[in-house]
């Protein structure tokens, strides 16, 4: 396969070299107040004749992750490049395309002064309705809109207003994105793979806003250069640190305390960026609910980047977070036993921009790892049950930029590491290392107005043989106001997540490979449609299916304990998510209603015995039918107020008709010596659902300038202000109620310098 | 008013319901488990009420009547709560009856609900017949030794216990000890084959481990008897030879028999079988164990010109270049290198052997070193007996009781015998005999009669190493009958066993003396028919050497008195 795709490179390396007549214009975008690269800014050339007027239609691009615009294939002569971002001054500048070499051209947007905090633009990249394909952009001003007990925002509480994306409770960090599964989620921080990056109380994940510069939420149909999961992909971009000058900031609220210090290194050059948040919980917010909340978390981050040349950037990051708590409640039977889990991430990122060709090639180093554990075994002093992932990745990501069509191309190669001990009758430890190595092709062309994106991903397992050949799709057509997109593919996920889904509150996750023939996939297609009537409205509307193979659900049996059973199934997912985004002068609204169908087949061995039927169709426990989220957000006498509304329909669980004891009839029972096991008496799984869910947030933030740099942001927040009593779950065991959070009064400060 | 509206939603969203029921109940009233036991006096029944909550007090007094009755026989039984509290701290209601099934039966039991709304739940048991279990020949490998034991004519056989009998444990070692010894899942394999149910008893690797396990291993043990007891069932207790997934029959109504409720109540017993492995596998296993590979060959007889060997084991023994010898090595018979004695078997050898009192004949290793004697006692005086020759009854067995400076004590297994050499032994000299043994599970009895003038008085027991704990036997006034109620050594099980009569019998001993007291009868027994005896008809021993005729079964019980067949269709 090497030599094949060597000279297909070679072609297109060459291809994407300045031809005779041509030249073309490259550069990044950044911010002239602290270097960082401005995401999706719009860069125009406009060309010019001789005497300097407008001449033909001008060629334009959006700037990446990294700020990089690259217009390729200019023909020579003089033009004027118009670069324009919110909140930033657009400028104009007249550039000279001479034949040759494909010339850099980097921008310095200063902020534009005296603007409002709610923007009104048209040409916004990101936003609530701003979902194209499954594709939805974050930014992360818009993260620090959503009501959340502290002063900074945190992407997970974003992640929620999604209309596709369900979570079953305030405590556990479980997000199911349009029908998949929590483990079916692939989460890349600047590349690194970060597998179970929410904290275990709902409102925190690992990634608070100020160290974010935007994220991408595939909420499927994702494109060739991701894969191993099958479900969806959040592709999260840091900034990259303060180039110009130090800025530091420190909060306390009730949940976290959390600071950040970021500084130029050689300034304008190389930059870092630290960050760390500490839960405080069992010391705040518990005392403040007067509830017990066993919850101790936290994270830390840092970066360092640098412009080692003009077209090459280093950067250097690591992430550590750890989790521990007891996310059940005791409420009879067995004692819920604490769960713990620890992720870590370091890596290396190299941009590149050879001058003799339109081509972008990025190199990234990196390695992951997650450990989790849940209970203690008191004799021997470790848990009773740990798993662990983890996995070396180094990949080559390849743009070039040819005409009418950006190619974007890549390899991988990975080992793998999975441990497991679960201390369960009949084994199930066992120790994996494996390797995976792979390629994509993801042509991208475009005609006018309509953009073509065809792909195929090939990853292969060499120890034992296993390939995957994934073709996806997706295609994008902008019209006036109107946009229609579609997308689609194929998806296989060779590790897998199994946990006991039956309860809710046991977010212990083992993770293995799947069998040989046995590997969970799935096809994704999505048709949407948005509409922007006015430059402050936006409607979307997404249709989606999910046809998911060779899942593995949790296998219901009657004993009432922890259990990694799991029985094969075949799953469906039907929905349509909707929203509106109005962003008027100074008031910002977003609704969002998704309707879903989540559907399982499972195929077991017992089901028959158990319910004379082959296949147990059911919804499992994260199919919400309907979602709806409104944010209503303004600023009134120099407060930002807030307000978030959240209703779910009620999740299936699985009712009781009661409870007894079971005495085995494998051995003739001594009924006087023999207590025999407590035993539920189910009715069939998820015949019952919840009710319904939904809760008021509502916060007030006012920042008060106390001398030049030196800022302080006070906060008031209210989280479930109505008191509503939402169910988290049912004891699966002892059919118990336990509820979600009651009402929490939040009061948080922000100190910040040079912010 | 608009302006209020958002408001009311909200208020609305408020009051909504926010309370789902998570246990909907269910017609079925109660699960029950436990098995019948035709061989047992009493049975337990586990009744586990369905509970709307998991936590639900169970330990005061059930709201339910129990009932069963038999549908052939029409027997009933009535059934009464016990609450029991368990190590796990739960407590359970175990249902119990004074009552032993019959076998063969259908047996329905139902539960009511004496409250609310009177549901019912009720199970039909299927007894199954009793039968015997057979031991054959034992496979000997280089790691395991293992026994097949056979039950015939049984619908189904789901397991077995293996129980070893033992002495020298730790903390009691002068007391016999009875371990269980566990088998890893799949370790004991039990097939059917040509209407028989065969285990596969996998003696050696599930005692060494047990031993081991338990810090037992070579520590002086010493094995007194093994059992297997197999666990026949009702062909409705249909548990695979891998048995049943646990995961998967836990769920309610995956395995059950039970109407109105859950939960799963069988027919079954046990069968058991004794046997004693050849030392060669008890040291193996862990057992203290004399040095010698014929360490339990016994000398068996002695008559004129003959000495009569016996190997009471399973296995084939290897006796090349022993002796034996009424004097010294040299003078003894030196038996061919070739000889090897078979499980069960007798070895006759031909020599200048004699029943002369105050002698002794001893089988001797190749070295000299001395294996098994037979010490021929004084003649007893004032008996009318014929003494043709002197040995074991039965075969093999062997308990020697302590002597004096002018007695050297006897041996309760030997005494003077009918000359049968190579083959079983029968004494000379019955005073009395086991007349009829009458089976109900706790409650049976063993009657004797007194067939000579000198029987003085009889202890009757089941086991050989319960000789001395076996029950006395008390006259019927008027009667030549004597009879002892089951209990203590003397276990008078409904699927079968031995009894032994150990008699005293003689002239009235001098002041200072007692009469002599030997084992004079055995009686192996089959399965019992309920409200049936088995016994002489007519009473008593017809032949010294035929000690089965007139053996009957399926007699009227007839306790100190004559026995007496059964009368058609009682």
């Amino acid at each position: 396969m090497a030599r094949p795709l060597l000279t297909l490179l070679s072609v297109l390396f060459v291809a994407g070299s300045a031809l005779a007549q041509t030249g073309g214009l490259r550069g990044f975008v950044t911010g002239a107040d602290d270097g960082q690269p401005l995401i999706g800014a719009t860069v125009l050339a406009q060309p010019l004749d001789a005497d300097g007027n407008p001449q033909g239609d001008p060629r334009g691009s959006a700037t990446d992750i990294d700020g990089l615009y690259v217009i390729p294939r200019l023909s020579v002569g003089e033009y004027v490049v118009r670069v324009s971002y919110v909140g930033y001054e657009t400028q104009s500048e007249l550039v000279t395309i001479e034949a040759g070499p494909i010339r850099s051209y980097d921008v310095a947007l200063p902020v534009e002064t005296g603007g409002l905090e709610v923007v009104v633009e048209s040409e916004r990249s990101a936003g609530g309705a701003r979902v194209t394909a499954g594709v939805q952009a974050i930014d992360p001003k818009d993260i620090e809109i959503v009501p959340a007990p502290d002063v900074s925002g945190d992407l997970v509480s974003y992640l929620t207003t999604s209309p596709g994306v369900v979570t079953t409770g305030d405590r556990g960090g479980q997000l199911f994105v349009r029908g998949g599964e929590p483990s079916q989620n692939l989460v890349l921080l600047d590349g690194m793979a970060l597998y179970q990056p929410f904290h275990v109380l709902g409102f925190y994940s690992a990634f608070p806003s100020d160290i974010l510069a935007g994220a991408d939420l595939y909420a499927g149909g994702y494109p060739a250069r991701f894969g191993g999961q099958v479900s969806s992909v959040l592709d999260i971009q840091t900034r990259n640190g303060n180039k110009r000058a130090f800025a530091a900031a420190g909060s306390v609220a009730p949940f976290v305390s959390a600071a950040r210090v970021e500084g130029p290194l050689v300034p304008g050059a190389a930059s870092f960026v630290v960050s760390g948040r500490k839960s405080v919980v069992e010391e705040g917010a518990s005392r403040i609910v007067d509830q017990d909340l066993p919850y101790d978390f936290g994270d830390v981050f840092g970066k360092v980047h640098g412009v080692l040349t003009p077209n090459a950037q280093l950067s250097v990051q690591g992430i550590h977070t750890y989790d521990r708590g007891t996310i059940g409640e005791d409420v009879g039977g067995d004692v819920p036993e604490e769960v713990g889990y620890r992720n870590t991430a370091a890596g290396l990122r190299f941009l590149y921009l050879p001058n003799v060709s339109a081509l972008r090639a990025e190199i990234l180093v990196n390695v992951s790892q997650l450990e989790s554990e849940q209970g203690l075994d008191t004799l021997r002093n470790v848990p009773l049950r740990a798993s662990s992932i983890g996995r070396l990745n180094a990949e080559t990501n390849l743009t070039f930029y040819l005409p009418s069509v950006d190619l974007h191309t890549g390899v991988f190669v990975r080992t793998n590491r999975l441990t497991s001990d679960l201390r369960l009758a009949g084994g199930d430890n066992l120790r994996e290392f494996f390797t995976e190595a792979g390629a994509y092709v993801e042509p991208e062309l475009r005609l006018g107005g309509l953009s073509l994106q065809g792909g195929l991903r090939i990853q292969s397992y060499p120890n034992d043989g296993r390939t995957y050949l994934e073709p996806r799709a997706r295609a994008v057509w902008q019209g006036g106001v109107h946009e229609v997109s579609a997308a689609g593919g194929l998806y296989h996920q060779e590790v897998i997540g199994v946990n006991d889904r039956r309860d809710v509150a046991n977010v212990f996750t083992a993770w293995t490979r799947a069998r040989q023939d046995e590997v969970p996939s799935a096809w994704h297609g999505i048709v949407g449609y948005r509409v922007t009537p006015t430059p402050w409205l936006e409607l979307v509307a997404e249709g989606y299916v999910k046809f998911l193979d060779n899942l593995q659900v949790s296998e219901w049996t009657a004993f009432p304990r922890f259990s990694t059973g799991t029985q094969p199934a075949t799953g469906e997912v039907y929905g349509l998510d909707t929203r509106v985004e109005v962003r008027a002068r100074n008031a910002y609204a977003y609704v969002s209603y998704g309707l879903a169908e989540v559907t399982y087949d499972a195929q077991g061995p017992n089901l028959q015995l158990w319910y004379g039927e082959e296949t147990l169709r059911f919804n499992p426990p994260h199919d919400r039918r309907h979602q709806l989220n409104a944010l209503v957000s303004t600023t009134v006498a120099g407060v930002d107020l807030s307000a978030r509304f959240q209703f779910g329909s009620g999740l299936p669980f699985t009712r009781a008709l009661g409870f007894d004891r079971f005495i085995s009839p494998n051995t003739p029972p001594d009924v006087v010596e023999t207590p025999g096991t407590r035993r539920v008496i189910y009715e069939r799984p998820y015949n019952g659902r919840l009710p319904t869910f939904h809760r008021l947030d509502l916060s007030a933030d006012r920042t008060f300038r106390l001398s030049p740099g030196l800022d302080l942001t006070a906060q008031v927040a209210l989280i479930n202000a109505y008191d509503r009593a939402n169910v988290f779950y049912y004891d699966t065991f002892t059919l118990r109620r336990v509820d979600q959070l009651p009402l929490i009064p939040s009061f948080g400060i922000k100190l910040a310098v040079n912010d | 008013m608009t302006r209020l509206l958002p408001l009311l939603g909200l208020v609305a969203l408020a009051a909504c319901s926010d309370a789902v029921d998570p246990t909907l109940g269910t017609p079925q009233a109660f699960s029950l488990y436990g098995y019948l036991d035709p061989t047992a006096s009493r049975q337990a029944v586990r009744v586990a009420p369905i509970l709307g909550t998991i936590d639900a007090d169970t330990s005061r007094t059930l709201a339910a009547r129990v009932t069963s009755v038999e549908r052939g026989t029409g027997r009933t039984a009535a059934w009464r709560d016990s609450v029991v509290v368990y190590r796990d701290g739960s407590a359970g209601h175990i249902f119990v009856a004074d009552y032993t099934p019959t076998p063969g039966e259908t047996v329905e039991l139902r539960v009511e609900e004496t409250d609310g709304d009177q549901r019912v739940t009720t199970v039909e048991v299927d007894v199954p017949f009793l039968a015997r279990s057979e031991i054959g020949e034992p496979l000997a490998g280089v790691s395991e030794t293992t026994y097949p034991v056979t039950v015939r004519g049984v619908p189904r056989v789901i397991g077995g216990t293996l129980r070893l009998y033992v002495t020298g444990f730790p903390t009691a070692p002068s007391d016999t000890t009875t371990l269980v010894v566990p088998f890893e899942p799949g370790q004991l394999p039990i097939r059917e084959e040509a209407g028989q149910w065969v285990a596969t008893v996998p003696f050696l690797a599930a005692t060494r481990a047990y031993l081991q396990t338990n810090g037992l291993y070579q520590r002086g043990l010493t094995l007194l008897e093994a059992e297997f007891a197999p666990f026949v069932t009702s062909a409705s207790w249909a548990v695979p030879p891998g048995g049943l997934d646990e995961e998967a029959v836990v769920e309610p109504g995956a395995f059950t028999n039970v109407n109105g409720g859950f939960g799963f109540v069988g027919g079954g017993f046990e069968a058991p079988v004794r046997w004693l492995p050849s030392p060669g596998t008890q040291y193996r296993a862990g057992f203290a164990i004399e040095n010698d590979p014929a360490g339990f060959i016994a000398v068996n007889e002695v008559g004129e010109g003959f000495a009569e060997l016996y190997n009471p084991t399973l296995e084939p023994v290897g006796l090349g270049g022993y002796y034996v010898t009424a004097a010294g090595l040299q003078d003894g018979t030196r038996l061919p290198l070739s000889t090897v004695i078979e499980p069960g078997e007798f070895l006759v050898v031909d020599g200048p052997f004699a029943v002369v009192p105050e002698t002794e004949v001893k089988l001797l290793s190749p070295s000299g070193r001395q294996v098994s004697r037979m010490y021929i006692e004084p003649l007893t005086g004032g008996l009318d007996y014929e003494q043709e020759t002197w040995g074991s009854y039965p075969d093999g067995l062997s308990f020697p009781t302590r002597g004096t400076a002018d007695n050297p004590g006897t041996d309760l297994f030997h005494g003077p015998l009918i000359a049968t050499p190579g083959g079983p032994n029968r004494p000379s000299l019955v005073p009395a005999v086991i007349n009829e043994l009458y089976t109900e599970g706790e409650a049976g009895w063993a009657e004797v009669l007194e067939t000579d003038r000198s029987f003085a008085s009889a202890t009757l027991f089941s086991t050989p190493r319960d000789l001395f704990g076996g029950r006395r036997a008390a006259r019927a006034a008027g009667t030549p009958f004597l009879v002892a109620q089951e209990g203590d050594g003397l276990e008078l099980s409904q699927s079968g066993g031995v009894v032994y009569l150990l008699a005293s019998y003689g002239p009235a001993p001098d002041p200072g003396s007692v009469r002599p007291q030997r084992v004079v009868d055995a009686r192996a027994y089959g399965p019992q028919t309920p409200g049936r005896s088995v016994g002489y008809l007519p009473d008593g021993l017809a032949s010294p050497r035929e000690p089965d005729l007139n053996w009957t079964e399926g007699l009227l019980p007839t306790r100190g008195a004559p026995n007496a067949a059964a009368r058609l269709g009682l």
